[in-house]
Protein backbone atom coordinates (compact mmCIF):
# COMPACT_ATOMS: atom_id res chain seq x y z
CA UNK A 1 0.00 0.00 0.00
CA UNK A 2 1.09 3.50 -1.02
CA UNK A 3 1.10 6.37 1.13
CA UNK A 4 -2.02 7.91 2.33
CA UNK A 5 -4.08 9.45 -0.87
CA UNK A 6 -3.87 12.85 0.89
CA UNK A 7 -0.76 12.15 2.78
CA UNK A 8 1.47 14.57 0.30
CA UNK A 9 -1.67 17.63 -0.13
CA UNK A 10 -0.65 20.44 1.86
CA UNK A 11 -3.95 21.01 3.59
CA UNK A 12 -4.74 24.57 6.03
CA UNK A 13 -7.50 25.65 7.70
CA UNK A 14 -8.37 29.55 7.22
CA UNK A 15 -6.19 30.21 9.72
CA UNK A 16 -3.35 28.57 8.22
CA UNK A 17 -2.86 25.93 10.76
CA UNK A 18 -2.15 22.43 9.61
CA UNK A 19 -4.22 18.87 10.65
CA UNK A 20 -3.84 15.74 10.23
CA UNK A 21 -4.82 14.08 6.93
CA UNK A 22 -7.90 11.82 8.25
CA UNK A 23 -8.64 15.17 9.83
CA UNK A 24 -8.57 17.49 6.68
CA UNK A 25 -10.25 13.98 5.01
CA UNK A 26 -13.38 14.48 7.13
CA UNK A 27 -13.53 18.28 6.96
CA UNK A 28 -13.38 18.33 3.07
CA UNK A 29 -15.60 15.84 2.78
CA UNK A 30 -18.38 17.63 5.57
CA UNK A 31 -17.35 20.76 2.58
CA UNK A 32 -17.79 18.71 -0.19
CA UNK A 33 -21.07 17.10 0.21
CA UNK A 34 -23.03 19.83 0.37
CA UNK A 35 -21.44 21.49 -2.92
CA UNK A 36 -21.94 18.02 -4.77
CA UNK A 37 -25.46 18.06 -3.91
CA UNK A 38 -25.85 21.56 -5.07
CA UNK A 39 -24.14 20.24 -8.39
CA UNK A 40 -26.58 17.48 -8.46
CA UNK A 41 -29.33 19.59 -8.01
CA UNK A 42 -27.96 22.10 -10.86
CA UNK A 43 -27.96 18.80 -13.20
CA UNK A 44 -31.15 17.01 -12.14
CA UNK A 45 -33.51 19.31 -13.65
CA UNK A 46 -32.44 17.65 -17.11
CA UNK A 47 -34.63 14.97 -16.60
CA UNK A 48 -37.34 17.43 -16.78
CA UNK A 49 -37.13 16.84 -20.55
CA UNK A 50 -38.46 13.69 -20.55
CA UNK A 51 -40.85 14.12 -18.79
CA UNK A 52 -44.79 14.40 -20.66
CA UNK A 53 -45.70 17.69 -18.27
CA UNK A 54 -42.35 19.08 -17.78
CA UNK A 55 -41.88 21.71 -15.11
CA UNK A 56 -39.57 24.45 -14.77
CA UNK A 57 -38.54 25.71 -11.39
CA UNK A 58 -35.85 28.19 -9.47
CA UNK A 59 -33.03 28.09 -8.76
CA UNK A 60 -32.92 25.00 -10.38
CA UNK A 61 -34.15 24.61 -13.71
CA UNK A 62 -34.01 22.52 -17.32
CA UNK A 63 -33.51 26.25 -18.97
CA UNK A 64 -36.77 25.54 -21.40
CA UNK A 65 -36.02 29.01 -23.37
CA UNK A 66 -35.38 28.67 -27.19
CA UNK A 67 -35.51 24.49 -26.92
CA UNK A 68 -39.54 24.81 -28.35
CA UNK A 69 -40.42 24.15 -32.35
CA UNK A 70 -42.28 26.45 -34.31
CA UNK A 71 -44.17 27.10 -36.87
CA UNK A 72 -43.82 29.88 -39.53
CA UNK A 73 -46.37 31.95 -38.08
CA UNK A 74 -47.27 33.25 -33.82
CA UNK A 75 -49.96 33.58 -32.16
CA UNK A 76 -49.71 36.73 -29.90
CA UNK A 77 -52.34 37.93 -27.21
CA UNK A 78 -51.60 42.09 -26.77
CA UNK A 79 -53.85 45.03 -25.96
CA UNK A 80 -54.92 47.40 -28.70
CA UNK A 81 -55.99 51.53 -28.25
CA UNK A 82 -58.78 52.83 -30.60
CA UNK A 83 -58.55 56.85 -31.13
CA UNK A 84 -62.20 58.12 -32.01
CA UNK A 85 -61.30 57.79 -35.74
CA UNK A 86 -60.57 54.02 -35.43
CA UNK A 87 -57.03 54.13 -35.71
CA UNK A 88 -54.80 51.13 -33.68
CA UNK A 89 -52.57 52.21 -31.22
CA UNK A 90 -50.22 50.05 -29.16
CA UNK A 91 -50.77 49.78 -25.40
CA UNK A 92 -48.29 48.82 -23.05
CA UNK A 93 -47.85 45.84 -21.49
CA UNK A 94 -47.64 48.19 -18.03
CA UNK A 95 -51.11 48.64 -17.96
CA UNK A 96 -51.85 45.15 -17.12
CA UNK A 97 -49.18 44.00 -15.11
CA UNK A 98 -46.12 45.35 -13.04
CA UNK A 99 -43.90 41.85 -13.92
CA UNK A 100 -42.01 42.64 -16.86
CA UNK A 101 -42.96 42.49 -19.96
CA UNK A 102 -43.02 38.53 -20.42
CA UNK A 103 -44.63 37.63 -17.05
CA UNK A 104 -47.13 40.12 -17.67
CA UNK A 105 -47.93 38.53 -21.14
CA UNK A 106 -47.96 35.53 -19.55
CA UNK A 107 -50.77 36.42 -16.94
CA UNK A 108 -52.87 38.41 -20.09
CA UNK A 109 -52.72 34.73 -21.41
CA UNK A 110 -53.85 33.49 -18.30
CA UNK A 111 -56.55 35.33 -17.88
CA UNK A 112 -58.45 35.07 -21.41
CA UNK A 113 -57.44 30.94 -21.04
CA UNK A 114 -59.50 31.58 -17.91
CA UNK A 115 -62.30 33.63 -19.49
CA UNK A 116 -60.94 37.37 -17.43
CA UNK A 117 -60.62 39.28 -20.60
CA UNK A 118 -63.41 41.55 -19.41
CA UNK A 119 -62.06 41.94 -16.00
CA UNK A 120 -58.63 42.89 -17.80
CA UNK A 121 -60.20 44.85 -20.24
CA UNK A 122 -61.48 47.12 -17.43
CA UNK A 123 -58.47 47.27 -14.80
CA UNK A 124 -56.67 48.65 -18.74
CA UNK A 125 -59.32 50.66 -19.57
CA UNK A 126 -59.58 52.55 -16.14
CA UNK A 127 -55.73 52.68 -15.92
CA UNK A 128 -55.24 54.31 -19.94
CA UNK A 129 -58.44 56.87 -18.79
CA UNK A 130 -55.82 57.92 -16.40
CA UNK A 131 -53.20 58.75 -18.79
CA UNK A 132 -52.73 62.60 -20.20
CA UNK A 133 -50.40 62.47 -22.73
CA UNK A 134 -50.45 61.22 -26.15
CA UNK A 135 -51.54 58.46 -27.52
CA UNK A 136 -53.41 57.04 -24.32
CA UNK A 137 -55.33 60.60 -24.13
CA UNK A 138 -56.77 59.68 -27.60
CA UNK A 139 -58.14 56.10 -26.82
CA UNK A 140 -61.45 55.58 -26.84
CA UNK A 141 -61.83 52.01 -26.85
CA UNK A 142 -59.57 48.87 -25.43
CA UNK A 143 -59.33 45.55 -26.95
CA UNK A 144 -58.13 42.48 -25.68
CA UNK A 145 -57.13 40.39 -28.72
CA UNK A 146 -55.39 37.33 -30.05
CA UNK A 147 -53.32 37.09 -33.41
CA UNK A 148 -51.81 34.87 -35.57
CA UNK A 149 -48.84 36.62 -37.62
CA UNK A 150 -46.71 34.85 -40.74
CA UNK A 151 -43.03 35.87 -39.82
CA UNK A 152 -42.28 36.33 -42.96
CA UNK A 153 -44.86 38.71 -43.90
CA UNK A 154 -44.53 40.26 -40.17
CA UNK A 155 -40.49 41.27 -41.12
CA UNK A 156 -41.21 42.12 -45.25
CA UNK A 157 -43.35 45.07 -43.97
CA UNK A 158 -46.77 43.39 -43.59
CA UNK A 159 -48.27 43.68 -40.27
CA UNK A 160 -51.80 42.41 -40.95
CA UNK A 161 -52.76 39.88 -39.09
CA UNK A 162 -53.75 37.12 -40.77
CA UNK A 163 -56.68 36.26 -38.14
CA UNK A 164 -57.49 38.85 -35.18
CA UNK A 165 -60.14 37.45 -32.08
CA UNK A 166 -61.03 40.15 -29.82
CA UNK A 167 -61.51 38.70 -26.51
CA UNK A 168 -63.06 41.87 -24.69
CA UNK A 169 -63.56 45.71 -25.54
CA UNK A 170 -64.34 48.41 -23.19
CA UNK A 171 -64.71 52.34 -24.25
CA UNK A 172 -63.22 54.68 -22.02
CA UNK A 173 -65.54 57.01 -20.58
CA UNK A 174 -62.87 59.74 -18.84
CA UNK A 175 -63.73 61.43 -15.90
CA UNK A 176 -67.20 58.19 -15.65
CA UNK A 177 -66.62 54.74 -15.60
CA UNK A 178 -65.62 52.15 -17.68
CA UNK A 179 -68.02 50.60 -19.96
CA UNK A 180 -67.71 47.37 -21.42
CA UNK A 181 -68.88 46.87 -25.09
CA UNK A 182 -68.42 43.73 -25.25
CA UNK A 183 -65.85 41.26 -27.51
CA UNK B 1 -7.45 4.06 -8.20
CA UNK B 2 -5.30 6.49 -5.34
CA UNK B 3 -3.90 8.46 -8.66
CA UNK B 4 -7.47 8.70 -9.79
CA UNK B 5 -8.79 9.61 -5.83
CA UNK B 6 -5.90 11.92 -5.78
CA UNK B 7 -6.68 13.70 -8.84
CA UNK B 8 -10.31 13.66 -8.14
CA UNK B 9 -9.15 15.29 -4.68
CA UNK B 10 -6.69 18.14 -6.55
CA UNK B 11 -9.48 19.27 -9.19
CA UNK B 12 -11.86 19.51 -6.41
CA UNK B 13 -9.93 21.22 -3.52
CA UNK B 14 -7.18 23.28 -5.46
CA UNK B 15 -5.61 26.07 -3.40
CA UNK B 16 -6.72 29.37 -3.83
CA UNK B 17 -5.78 32.39 -2.15
CA UNK B 18 -8.50 33.90 0.25
CA UNK B 19 -8.50 37.44 -1.75
CA UNK B 20 -9.93 35.51 -4.94
CA UNK B 21 -13.12 34.16 -3.16
CA UNK B 22 -13.53 37.92 -1.37
CA UNK B 23 -13.05 39.46 -4.59
CA UNK B 24 -15.83 36.79 -6.00
CA UNK B 25 -18.10 37.82 -2.92
CA UNK B 26 -17.83 41.12 -3.54
CA UNK B 27 -18.34 41.19 -7.22
CA UNK B 28 -21.57 38.92 -6.70
CA UNK B 29 -22.44 41.55 -3.78
CA UNK B 30 -22.42 44.63 -6.04
CA UNK B 31 -24.81 42.58 -8.78
CA UNK B 32 -27.08 41.28 -6.17
CA UNK B 33 -27.47 44.80 -4.84
CA UNK B 34 -27.65 46.80 -7.69
CA UNK B 35 -30.06 44.27 -8.98
CA UNK B 36 -32.36 44.74 -5.83
CA UNK B 37 -32.11 47.99 -5.54
CA UNK B 38 -32.73 48.92 -8.63
CA UNK B 39 -36.12 46.72 -8.62
CA UNK B 40 -37.32 47.40 -5.62
CA UNK B 41 -40.23 49.59 -6.54
CA UNK B 42 -41.13 46.86 -9.08
CA UNK B 43 -40.81 44.03 -6.60
CA UNK B 44 -42.48 45.68 -3.90
CA UNK B 45 -45.26 46.35 -6.39
CA UNK B 46 -45.30 42.54 -7.51
CA UNK B 47 -46.66 41.58 -4.27
CA UNK B 48 -49.82 43.13 -4.47
CA UNK B 49 -50.65 41.42 -7.67
CA UNK B 50 -53.82 39.63 -7.37
CA UNK B 51 -53.72 36.29 -5.63
CA UNK B 52 -54.97 34.29 -8.67
CA UNK B 53 -52.01 34.95 -10.73
CA UNK B 54 -50.13 33.69 -7.76
CA UNK B 55 -47.89 30.23 -8.81
CA UNK B 56 -44.97 29.71 -6.32
CA UNK B 57 -42.24 28.47 -7.83
CA UNK B 58 -38.67 27.42 -5.63
CA UNK B 59 -38.95 27.78 -1.62
CA UNK B 60 -41.64 30.02 -1.91
CA UNK B 61 -44.03 26.88 -2.54
CA UNK B 62 -44.17 26.23 1.07
CA UNK B 63 -47.18 29.32 0.49
CA UNK B 64 -50.38 28.33 -0.77
CA UNK B 65 -51.08 32.05 -0.79
CA UNK B 66 -49.25 35.22 -1.52
CA UNK B 67 -47.98 37.29 1.44
CA UNK B 68 -49.86 40.36 2.72
CA UNK B 69 -47.48 43.24 0.53
CA UNK B 70 -45.89 44.75 3.72
CA UNK B 71 -43.96 41.50 4.69
CA UNK B 72 -42.93 41.29 1.08
CA UNK B 73 -41.46 44.70 1.45
CA UNK B 74 -40.10 44.08 4.88
CA UNK B 75 -38.00 41.16 3.31
CA UNK B 76 -36.67 42.78 -0.12
CA UNK B 77 -35.40 46.22 2.57
CA UNK B 78 -33.68 42.97 4.58
CA UNK B 79 -32.25 41.62 1.98
CA UNK B 80 -30.81 44.71 0.65
CA UNK B 81 -29.55 45.37 4.29
CA UNK B 82 -27.47 42.28 4.25
CA UNK B 83 -26.24 42.31 1.16
CA UNK B 84 -24.40 45.56 2.15
CA UNK B 85 -23.17 43.48 5.20
CA UNK B 86 -22.91 40.50 3.00
CA UNK B 87 -20.35 43.13 0.39
CA UNK B 88 -18.85 44.65 3.77
CA UNK B 89 -17.79 41.24 4.91
CA UNK B 90 -19.28 41.95 8.65
CA UNK B 91 -20.47 38.89 10.41
CA UNK B 92 -20.32 36.82 7.49
CA UNK B 93 -20.51 33.39 9.42
CA UNK B 94 -23.93 35.08 10.15
CA UNK B 95 -24.93 37.38 7.63
CA UNK B 96 -23.51 35.34 4.60
CA UNK B 97 -26.17 32.20 4.63
CA UNK B 98 -28.73 34.75 5.89
CA UNK B 99 -28.00 37.08 2.93
CA UNK B 100 -27.65 33.97 0.24
CA UNK B 101 -31.34 32.77 1.91
CA UNK B 102 -33.26 36.30 1.90
CA UNK B 103 -32.13 36.54 -1.70
CA UNK B 104 -33.04 33.39 -2.32
CA UNK B 105 -36.88 33.91 -1.13
CA UNK B 106 -37.51 37.29 -2.74
CA UNK B 107 -36.17 36.42 -6.03
CA UNK B 108 -38.58 32.81 -5.88
CA UNK B 109 -40.97 35.30 -5.25
CA UNK B 110 -40.34 37.63 -7.48
CA UNK B 111 -41.00 34.95 -10.11
CA UNK B 112 -43.94 33.52 -8.49
CA UNK B 113 -46.53 34.67 -10.70
CA UNK B 114 -46.86 32.80 -13.98
CA UNK B 115 -43.24 33.15 -15.02
CA UNK B 116 -40.07 32.27 -14.29
CA UNK B 117 -37.37 34.25 -16.00
CA UNK B 118 -33.83 32.30 -15.98
CA UNK B 119 -31.83 35.44 -15.85
CA UNK B 120 -31.26 35.62 -12.35
CA UNK B 121 -30.34 31.67 -11.37
CA UNK B 122 -27.00 31.87 -11.81
CA UNK B 123 -26.74 34.74 -9.15
CA UNK B 124 -28.52 32.90 -7.05
CA UNK B 125 -26.52 29.71 -6.66
CA UNK B 126 -23.41 31.85 -6.55
CA UNK B 127 -24.78 34.08 -3.84
CA UNK B 128 -25.50 30.62 -2.17
CA UNK B 129 -21.99 29.31 -2.46
CA UNK B 130 -20.24 32.62 -1.43
CA UNK B 131 -23.04 32.64 1.51
CA UNK B 132 -21.78 29.27 3.14
CA UNK B 133 -18.19 29.82 2.51
CA UNK B 134 -15.11 31.63 3.81
CA UNK B 135 -15.32 34.40 1.54
CA UNK B 136 -15.18 37.07 4.06
CA UNK B 137 -11.85 35.93 5.21
CA UNK B 138 -10.08 38.63 3.14
CA UNK B 139 -10.87 42.05 1.97
CA UNK B 140 -13.65 42.34 4.56
CA UNK B 141 -14.35 44.11 7.81
CA UNK B 142 -14.35 40.96 9.23
CA UNK B 143 -10.48 40.44 8.14
CA UNK B 144 -9.86 43.85 9.14
CA UNK B 145 -11.20 43.10 13.16
CA UNK B 146 -8.99 39.71 12.81
CA UNK B 147 -5.95 41.35 11.18
CA UNK B 148 -6.41 43.56 14.71
CA UNK B 149 -5.70 40.67 17.02
CA UNK B 150 -3.48 38.74 14.29
CA UNK B 151 -1.43 40.37 11.81
CA UNK B 152 -1.20 37.07 10.06
CA UNK B 153 -2.88 37.00 6.23
CA UNK B 154 -5.10 33.72 5.46
CA UNK B 155 -2.79 31.45 3.70
CA UNK B 156 -3.98 29.72 0.31
CA UNK B 157 -6.17 26.93 0.83
CA UNK B 158 -8.45 24.38 -0.31
CA UNK B 159 -11.41 26.18 1.84
CA UNK B 160 -11.46 28.97 -0.57
CA UNK B 161 -10.13 26.68 -3.89
CA UNK B 162 -13.63 24.85 -3.28
CA UNK B 163 -15.91 27.23 -2.86
CA UNK B 164 -14.61 29.06 -6.56
CA UNK B 165 -14.28 25.64 -8.26
CA UNK B 166 -17.94 24.81 -7.19
CA UNK B 167 -19.16 28.35 -9.13
CA UNK B 168 -17.52 27.62 -11.61
CA UNK B 169 -18.84 23.90 -12.04
CA UNK B 170 -22.39 25.02 -11.25
CA UNK B 171 -22.29 27.65 -14.15
CA UNK B 172 -21.28 25.32 -16.49
CA UNK B 173 -23.47 22.51 -15.06
CA UNK B 174 -26.11 25.47 -15.85
CA UNK B 175 -25.19 26.20 -19.47
CA UNK B 176 -24.66 22.70 -20.43
CA UNK B 177 -28.35 22.32 -19.06
CA UNK B 178 -29.59 24.79 -21.09
CA UNK B 179 -27.65 22.71 -24.47
CA UNK B 180 -29.65 19.53 -23.76
CA UNK B 181 -32.65 21.06 -23.24
CA UNK B 182 -32.40 22.19 -26.61
CA UNK B 183 -30.79 18.48 -28.10
CA UNK B 184 -33.95 17.16 -26.19
CA UNK B 185 -36.30 19.15 -27.42
CA UNK B 186 -38.43 18.36 -30.46
CA UNK B 187 -35.94 20.02 -32.80
CA UNK B 188 -32.92 17.15 -31.72
CA UNK B 189 -29.58 18.40 -32.88
CA UNK B 190 -31.53 20.38 -36.12
CA UNK B 191 -31.84 23.26 -33.70
CA UNK B 192 -28.06 24.36 -35.14
CA UNK B 193 -29.11 25.07 -38.40
CA UNK B 194 -30.54 28.23 -36.35
CA UNK B 195 -33.68 28.29 -37.71
CA UNK B 196 -35.61 27.82 -34.70
CA UNK B 197 -33.39 30.35 -32.91
CA UNK B 198 -34.85 32.55 -35.78
CA UNK B 199 -38.10 32.44 -35.29
CA UNK B 200 -37.64 32.61 -31.38
CA UNK B 201 -36.05 35.74 -32.07
CA UNK B 202 -38.85 37.02 -34.31
CA UNK B 203 -41.77 35.62 -31.70
CA UNK B 204 -39.26 37.53 -29.41
CA UNK B 205 -39.57 41.19 -31.62
CA UNK B 206 -43.09 40.74 -32.13
CA UNK B 207 -44.35 40.37 -28.96
CA UNK B 208 -42.09 43.21 -28.24
CA UNK B 209 -43.63 45.52 -30.60
CA UNK B 210 -47.05 44.12 -30.08
CA UNK B 211 -46.87 44.71 -26.07
CA UNK B 212 -45.28 48.06 -26.00
CA UNK B 213 -41.50 46.40 -25.27
CA UNK B 214 -37.77 47.78 -26.53
CA UNK B 215 -37.10 45.47 -29.70
CA UNK B 216 -33.77 45.18 -31.18
CA UNK B 217 -34.22 47.67 -34.17
CA UNK B 218 -31.64 45.24 -36.35
CA UNK B 219 -33.53 42.32 -35.94
CA UNK B 220 -36.04 43.27 -39.29
CA UNK B 221 -32.65 43.41 -41.55
CA UNK B 222 -31.07 40.24 -39.46
CA UNK B 223 -34.33 38.32 -40.07
CA UNK B 224 -33.12 37.35 -43.96
CA UNK B 225 -29.38 36.47 -42.97
CA UNK B 226 -29.80 33.32 -42.22
CA UNK B 227 -26.41 32.31 -42.05
CA UNK B 228 -26.45 34.12 -39.15
CA UNK B 229 -28.50 32.32 -37.17
CA UNK B 230 -27.23 29.73 -38.51
CA UNK B 231 -23.70 30.62 -36.75
CA UNK B 232 -24.92 31.45 -33.60
CA UNK B 233 -26.80 28.24 -33.33
CA UNK B 234 -23.80 26.33 -34.24
CA UNK B 235 -21.77 28.32 -31.54
CA UNK B 236 -24.47 28.27 -28.70
CA UNK B 237 -24.08 24.74 -28.69
CA UNK B 238 -20.38 24.76 -28.40
CA UNK B 239 -20.75 26.95 -25.40
CA UNK B 240 -23.42 25.54 -23.89
CA UNK B 241 -22.83 21.52 -24.46
CA UNK B 242 -19.22 22.05 -24.52
CA UNK B 243 -18.95 23.78 -21.15
CA UNK B 244 -17.84 21.07 -18.88
CA UNK B 245 -15.02 21.11 -20.69
CA UNK B 246 -14.56 24.70 -19.28
CA UNK B 247 -13.63 22.29 -15.88
CA UNK B 248 -10.70 20.99 -17.50
CA UNK B 249 -7.57 23.18 -17.39
CA UNK B 250 -7.52 26.65 -17.01
CA UNK B 251 -7.08 27.91 -21.13
CA UNK B 252 -10.34 25.82 -21.67
CA UNK B 253 -11.68 27.49 -18.94
CA UNK B 254 -11.07 30.79 -19.81
CA UNK B 255 -11.66 30.65 -23.64
CA UNK B 256 -15.38 29.19 -22.77
CA UNK B 257 -15.54 32.04 -20.10
CA UNK B 258 -15.38 34.38 -23.13
CA UNK B 259 -17.06 32.84 -26.07
CA UNK B 260 -19.71 32.84 -23.09
CA UNK B 261 -19.61 36.56 -22.23
CA UNK B 262 -19.25 37.27 -25.93
CA UNK B 263 -22.24 34.73 -26.49
CA UNK B 264 -24.76 36.74 -24.02
CA UNK B 265 -23.07 40.32 -26.16
CA UNK B 266 -24.35 38.77 -29.26
CA UNK B 267 -28.00 38.10 -28.01
CA UNK B 268 -28.58 41.46 -26.88
CA UNK B 269 -27.17 43.11 -30.39
CA UNK B 270 -29.34 40.58 -32.36
CA UNK B 271 -32.87 39.93 -29.77
CA UNK B 272 -32.27 42.74 -27.09
CA UNK B 273 -32.61 40.21 -24.39
CA UNK B 274 -30.88 41.53 -21.35
CA UNK B 275 -29.17 38.18 -19.11
CA UNK B 276 -27.82 41.05 -16.88
CA UNK B 277 -25.76 39.37 -14.74
CA UNK B 278 -23.84 37.38 -17.51
CA UNK B 279 -23.54 40.38 -19.62
CA UNK B 280 -21.57 41.92 -16.39
CA UNK B 281 -18.87 38.94 -16.52
CA UNK B 282 -19.27 38.14 -12.77
CA UNK B 283 -20.30 34.39 -13.42
CA UNK B 284 -17.18 34.09 -15.32
CA UNK B 285 -15.20 35.46 -12.73
CA UNK B 286 -14.11 32.07 -11.22
CA UNK B 287 -12.23 30.98 -13.97
CA UNK B 288 -9.75 34.07 -13.71
CA UNK B 289 -7.37 35.22 -11.07
CA UNK B 290 -9.35 38.08 -9.75
CA UNK B 291 -7.27 38.44 -6.44
CA UNK B 292 -4.85 40.52 -8.78
CA UNK B 293 -7.18 43.26 -9.62
CA UNK B 294 -7.55 44.54 -5.78
CA UNK B 295 -3.83 44.13 -5.93
CA UNK B 296 -3.02 46.09 -8.93
CA UNK B 297 -5.07 49.13 -7.47
CA UNK B 298 -3.08 49.13 -4.63
CA UNK B 299 0.26 49.11 -6.15
CA UNK B 300 -1.45 51.90 -8.52
CA UNK B 301 -2.08 54.02 -5.21
CA UNK B 302 1.28 53.25 -3.95
CA UNK B 303 2.60 54.70 -7.20
CA UNK B 304 0.61 57.12 -7.24
CA UNK B 305 1.35 58.35 -3.73
CA UNK B 306 5.26 57.61 -4.27
CA UNK B 307 5.33 60.05 -7.02
CA UNK B 308 3.35 62.55 -5.08
CA UNK B 309 5.69 62.10 -2.32
CA UNK B 310 8.84 63.13 -4.90
CA UNK B 311 6.94 65.64 -6.24
CA UNK B 312 6.78 67.50 -2.86
CA UNK B 313 10.18 66.65 -1.34
CA UNK B 314 12.93 69.70 -0.94
CA UNK B 315 15.50 68.36 -3.48
CA UNK B 316 12.09 68.35 -6.27
CA UNK B 317 11.54 71.76 -5.25
CA UNK B 318 15.10 72.89 -5.90
CA UNK B 319 15.22 71.53 -8.84
CA UNK B 320 12.45 73.36 -9.68
CA UNK B 321 13.76 76.45 -8.72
Amino acid sequence: MSEPILGSIDLRTSQGAFHGSRHALLRKGLTGLPGFLLMGATLAPVAQNWNPTPKDNFPFSYYPMFSEKRSDTYVVSYLVGLDGRGNRHTISYSFAGSGGLNQTRRQINRLIREGKADTLCRSVASAVAKEVATPYSDIVTVQIVTARFRFADYFAGNKTPMTEQVHASCRIARGERTTEVGP
Amino acid sequence: MNRLLRLLYEFWFPEAPAARLAVLRILVGIFTFCLVAANYFKWVEIGSTSPALFKPVGVVAVLSQPLPPGVNQILIVATLIANILFLLGWRHRFNGPAFAALLLWIISYRLSWSMIYHSMHLAVLHALVLGVSPAADALSLDARRRSGRDAQQPASAWQYGFPIRLISAVTVIAYFVTGVAKVAGPLGWSWASGEALRSQVAADAIRKELLGGSGSPLFYWLYNQAWLFATMGALTFAVELGAPLALLNKRLGRTWAFMAFLMHWGIVFIMAIEFRYHLSGIPYASFFDVERVPAWFKGLRVRRTGRLIAAQSPATQAVKT
